[in-house]
């Protein structure tokens, strides 16, 4: 990218340079690493990105989109504000989004905010507010929704058609989308007018420790979700490809990309297998980084995933509609660097991290609210999470210019080494036999919680600095509200409890056992059979257990090992 | 470590429905680097945790909540061990767990709660001074 003349230049700067170390500190080196051990230099020169083909940065809106996905950059199109909220009740859910909305949450250009809940622990597993294992947990860090009136409440006053909804949900991904469906039918929406995004990370188990379908299993689901909704609800986004809790977990940025890129390669070669056309159902995808403290790195990351995907999707799995080759990136800050210890430090994390992901161009922020770690948002700190965007995006000026750190020698090369070291490892995965046989063999946890255990040891032994924790330590803590869940458990189970006395429940049998049908179809390989019948079984007055009961029997349920 | 013939034997356990493990997965790591057994398990009713206790005939019982569910579980865990008249076992809590839920906790017989960003070694020493 430079030339001769400027390279000779630099070198000889440099040497002066090497020669002023020299006198001040001899020999002695002072190495330092960044947050997931790439070792760093102390200053960068145009000789750390000379052999960068400008085409690699290229320009905003541009393939491989390095800077980003639009050409016109946050001018036109900042960032979505995507906070998520939940709790208690649905319509007590509603009222706290519908707050965020008031204080300025920002959507789509034209379209209104955002709409992002998702459901209770208990319910995220399948298990209903009157189930035994559901004790205790009913309405805990998202709203008890079990049957399509909870559901009707979530949105009760809420117009579907010009929100982009995000179902906030896993393994129930199918049932939200079914009763979305219901609703939109019920009000006469047609379903090309619906946007929005389900979670769905079938795949959580590479990190997380949370029964779910087998990776066979999961992948045929979801190519049974993905064919329905590309044929029906063409807009939706069907997987949000959730890296960000790979680093949450203990894993490090080069780990965030490989491991996550594996498993969107093995959903697509499921779904090609099946007939669908990437250049189409690609589009869908969305991918959920980690805004860490690492800053540049956090950058960089954000940048190199934008080139990898754009590659991988148009060299690997041939998509030509260059739509395809964009990856929307969604970020939200890490919860795992925020501390219990002096609450009120998170808030300046959220907004170095938040800044990270503004100036690696990201689509849509998520600034988790600084008292993550005692309980879920109260008011107060749901609305600052917020304020930290907005001052962002209207006071710094910041998002004026787009990928404003393009060029700089130390963001290029970062940004290189992080998509040479992912490649490296991605082609490992795939020498492994691909991601499935990583999840099976526990191989992704393994190497995920090495990392984790590494780290705090680290932290014990002061290696690595946690404010608050185990430096600048404080006697008195600093004291704030915490947010209280209210008691819900006895409604929630008598609405459950109401709704099955009012429905036809010969009828829910009859659609359960087609359900169950269609199911094992979908699992011998038929396409397009499965999520008609989830659909069907919704409208048949059929709740989230009992669909989810017999996905669970057909498919498949619980940990890897 | 104390000169011991017999390692101090823990069962680390946690609800399936909450998705957090990379704490007491850490813990695990932790202990078993200080020379305790450790046994890890998953479950989805507390009676599980309870049986296994008590097959296992463990020292102590560690639970670690993220999401929720610490005072639910913790009051059935204490009372079912009770009930099987295991009063020697130490249970402990971590996690996310509120200042207003610790003396109750305490009161259900939990020994100590050791709360977010707790050190591993404070739990080492504290499981060692107890049962070492």
């Amino acid at each position: 990218m430079f030339d001769k003349a400027t390279l000779d230049e630099v070198k000889e700067v440099k040497e002066k340079w090497i020669q002023e170390y020299r006198k001040r500190y001899g020999d002695k080196e002072f190495q330092a690493t960044s947050y997931s051990g790439i070792p760093l230099k102390i200053a960068y020169t145009p000789e750390d990105i000379s052999d960068i083909d400008y085409k690699q940065i290229g320009m905003p809106g541009i393939y491989p989109y390095t800077r980003g996905l639009y050409p016109m950059g946050y001018r036109v199109q900042p960032w979505v504000s995507q906070q998520a909220t939940g709790y208690g009740l649905p319509e007590q859910t509603r009222e706290r989004y519908e707050l965020l909305s008031k204080e300025g949450l920002r959507g789509y250009e034209g379209r209104e905010p955002p709409y992002f809940t998702g459901q209770d622990q208990a319910g995220m597993l399948g298990y209903e507010a009157d189930h035994p294992v559901a004790k205790g947990w009913v309405g805990m860090t998202g709203p008890s929704v079990n049957t399509f009136e909870d559901f009707e409440l979530l949105y009760e006053g809420v117009d579907i058609s010009n929100r982009n909804l995000v179902l906030g949900v896993f393994d129930t991904s199918p049932v939200f989308l079914a009763w979305l469906v219901m609703l939109a039918e019920k009000q006469g929406i047609p379903l090309d007018k619906l946007h929005g995004l389900s979670l769905n990370s079938f795949f959580r188990q590479m990190y997380l420790e949370h029964p779910s379908f087998p990776p066979q299993g999961a992948l045929k689901i979801n190519r049974e979700f993905i064919k329905y909704c590309t044929d029906n609800v063409p807009h939706w986004n069907t997987v949000n490809f959730n890296m960000y809790d790979i680093m949450e977990c203990g894993g490090n940025a080069i780990q965030e990309l490989a491991f996550i890129l594996s498993v969107v390669i093995a959903l697509c070669e499921e779904c090609i297998k099946a007939g669908l056309d990437p250049n189409v159902f690609v589009t869908r995808f969305n991918f959920h980084m980690a805004g860490h403290m690492d800053f540049f790195e956090t950058i960089a990351k954000i940048r190199a995933v934008r080139r990898m995907w754009a590659k991988i999707a148009s060299e690997r799995l041939g998509c030509q509609n260059p739509r395809a080759l964009k990856a929307i990136i969604n970020v939200k800050t890490a919860g795992a660097t925020y501390t219990r210890q002096q609450p009120l430090n998170n808030l300046i994390r959220g907004c170095l991290e938040t800044l990270a992901a503004v100036l690696g161009e990201v689509n849509a922020l998520w600034t988790t609210h600084y008292d993550d770690p005692l309980a879920i948002p109260t008011e107060q700190s749901a609305i600052l999470g917020l304020r930290t965007q907005q001052i962002i995006l209207h006071e710094t000026g910041i998002p004026k210019v787009s990928d404003p750190l393009a060029g700089s020698y130390y963001v290029e090369w970062l940004t290189n080494k992080i998509e040479e070291e992912a490649t490296k490892l991605l082609e490992r995965i795939d020498e492994m036999g691909g991601w499935v046989k990583c999840l099976e063999t526990g191989w992704f946890r393994h190497e995920i919680d090495r990392g984790g255990i590494e780290w705090r040891r680290s932290v014990d032994k002061g290696g690595t600095v946690m404010v608050g924790v185990n430096k600048f330590v404080m006697k008195e803590e600093q004291k704030v509200p915490v947010f209280d869940y209210p008691e819900v458990e006895g409604i929630a189970i008598e609405r459950l409890k109401k709704f099955k006395e009012k429905r036809d429940t010969a009828k829910t049998e009859v659609a359960l056992a087609e359900l169950k049908k269609a199911a094992q179809r979908a699992e011998e390989g038929e396409i397009g059979v499965l999520m008609p019948a989830v659909v069907e079984s919704a409208k048949a007055n059929a709740t989230l257990g009992e669909m989810m009961d017999v996905l669970k029997e057909v498919f498949g349920w619980g940990l890897i090992k | 470590m104390s000169p011991k013939e017999k390692p101090i034997k823990v069962l680390l356990s946690r609800s399936m429905l909450d998705c957090h493990q990379r704490g007491i997965v850490t813990v695990a790591a932790a202990l078993r680097d200080a020379g305790m057994e450790v046994i890890y398990t998953r479950f989805l009713m507390p009676e599980e945790v309870v049986k296994t206790a008590v097959d296992e005939d463990v020292d102590v019982v560690g639970l670690s909540f993220l999401a929720w569910g610490q005072m639910h579980i913790t009051a059935e865990v204490t009372r079912q061990l009770k009930e099987r008249n295991m009063n020697d076992v130490m249970v402990l809590v971590g996690g996310i767990i509120r200042d207003e839920q610790i003396p109750k906790l305490l009161e259900m017989g939990v020994a100590r709660v050791f709360g977010v960003g707790s050190s591993t070694t404070e739990i080492v020493e504290y499981i060692n001074s107890q049962k070492g």
